[in-house]
């Protein structure tokens, strides 16, 4: 069986896309499914919040063809995490190389689902991309590889205008970009509902999106504890209402795939 | 601000505003709300064949002691209990298929039970004693005795469920069950200690698989 493929995207930073691409693969790992994180970040977040270290398996995975021998060298920087089912390509500076190589090739938008087909024969359930908070080539053709998409967005003021700007894009690629994906749904993170100024947020967001607005995400300490002690937050309290909160996204990607 | 509706009058033109008159939206269907125009991710239709090969399969009436043997043998191979289980159910079919199991039903204690030919299922510490016919308890009893002899009634027993079981092997199962007008639970059981049995001496041996994938087999 083929592995879906998920986007977790938004230009707007520090809005929980990390946060979201990791709880999220471990989650699914914890499942027993075989999921594969792929962070196209230069940051390289996704290996430190796992306690690995950021390296260029994203770069190759950008830049090399398909053939054999590439497969082969690409294969060594699929790692292990150290959690069952659960295997990263992390990323590093040299990303935003790779990036400058795809522009200036001119590459086309399938690219990057081009270059991960080569992970579509084995057993892999699904595939995760982390993606950076900019816009450009890497972010749009990451979209474009997935099959479904998930937009975090924090749930403080204007912090939605982003969200619209993603759900352009999303419309662009569909209509005429071939894109065959779709739209899993929107994620509100750090919430608080006792703060106005995000209870609007939430309306804003169901008014535009209605069931497509997922359960929120509400602000909480351990989530920001998380990457420093390089853990998921499975790991850390999975008794939280945060993992609980992660969970229910589990659940529902598990009923769209 | 996600381009709801505006309530128009009647006669408004639906052909395009003016430039001045265009609302700050990037998205030129304006009326629309923006779910409408994005595809959006279908929950997934489970197809029949994937229904059939997963669903878990309820049964009543297995004695709690073949219940924990057959727990017992999935621990020791590291494998699921359903894929014991399976196995089991699989085996003993087929020996019935070979004609070295033979089952019989009789009319024994106020109800059908089930037979077979070998030595051990003359015992009746696998059929079940029908309602109403425990014999009087024991004037002292402990806990322990209580709850074992309340198992004792069928309906009290803890209902099991086997996933993946093939659909070969319950119609089979229904084929017995029908054949000798007793309770599923009581071809199931047959059937499995029958197994355990063959199991216990030898002569079935069990090939589990790996579990888990030992790595990652990314590209086949
Ligand atoms: N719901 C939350 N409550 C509290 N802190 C959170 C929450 N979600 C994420 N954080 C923390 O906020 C910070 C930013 O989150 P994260 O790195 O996931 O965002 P991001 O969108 O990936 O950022 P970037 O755009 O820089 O990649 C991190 O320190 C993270 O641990
Ligand atoms: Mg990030």
């Amino acid at each position: 069986m083929k592995p879906h493929i998920i986007t977790i995207s938004n230009q707007k930073g520090g809005v929980g896309k990390t946060t979201t691409a990791v709880s999220l693969a471990h989650g699914l790992a914890l499942k027993g499914k075989e999921v594969l994180l792929i962070d196209l970040d230069p940051q390289g977040q996704c290996a430190t919040t796992l306690g690995l270290t950021p390296e260029p398996g994203a770069f190759y995975l950008l830049t090399m063809g398909t053939e054999t021998h590439e497969t082969t060298f690409l294969k060594q920087y699929v790692r292990n995490t150290g959690r069952e089912h659960l295997w990263l390509i992390a990323g590093n500076q040299t990303t935003m190389a790779a990036q400058t190589v795809l522009n200036s090739q001119n590459k086309p938008y399938s690219v990057i689902r081009e270059s991960i087909a080569r992970f579509t024969r084995g057993n892999l359930n699904y595939i995760i991309f982390d993606t950076a908070p900019s816009v450009g080539g890497i972010q749009e053709r990451a979209v474009w590889a997935a099959d479904m998409v998930i937009i975090p967005t924090s749930t403080e003021y204007l912090s939605t205008d982003s969200v619209r700007k993603m759900t352009e894009m999303l419309i662009m690629l569909q209509q005429s970009k071939g894109w065959h994906g779709s739209l899993l749904g929107v994620l509100p993170t750090f919430y608080s509902d006792q703060l106005r100024e995000h209870r609007a947020a939430m309306e804003d967001l169901r008014q535009g999106f209605g069931d497509r607005v997922l359960t929120p995400i509400h602000r909480a300490a351990v989530l920001g504890e998380c990457p420093g002690e390089s853990k998921t937050i499975f790991e850390k309290d999975p008794e939280s209402r945060a993992a609980q909160e992660y969970q229910d996204l589990v659940q529902r990607v598990l009923k769209h795939s | 601000m996600w381009d709801q509706p505006t309530p128009q009058p009647p006669s408004a033109p639906v052909s395009q505003p003016t430039p001045e008159a265009l609302p700050p939206v990037p998205v030129p269907t304006a009326p629309i709300p923006i779910i409408d125009q994005i595809r959006v991710t279908e929950k997934k239709k489970r197809s029949r064949s994937w229904d059939e090969q997963n669903r878990a399969t309820a049964f009543r009436g297995i004695p709690p002691e073949v219940q924990a043997q057959v727990k017992a043998v999935a621990k020791t191979l590291d494998v699921t209990v359903s894929e014991v289980a399976r196995a089991f159910l699989e085996f003993s079919l087929e020996s019935l298929r070979r004609g070295d199991l033979r089952l019989s039903s009789s009319f024994s204690q106020g109800k059908m039970m089930l037979y077979s030919n070998a030595a051990w299922g003359q015992s009746a510490a696998w059929s079940e004693r029908p309602a109403g016919t425990l014999p009087p308890a024991p004037k002292k009893k402990n806990a322990k005795a209580v709850q074992a002899l309340e198992l004792e009634k069928p309906w009290r027993r803890p209902m099991v469920s086997y996933r993946h079981l093939p659909a070969g092997v319950l119609e089979n199962i229904e084929e017995l069950r029908e054949q000798h007008s007793v309770p599923v639970g009581e071809v199931v059981s047959l059937l499995l200690r029958y197994a355990l049995a063959a199991y216990e001496d030898g002569r079935l041996v069990l090939h589990p698989q790996p579990r888990r994938a030992a790595h990652l087999d990314i590209v086949s």
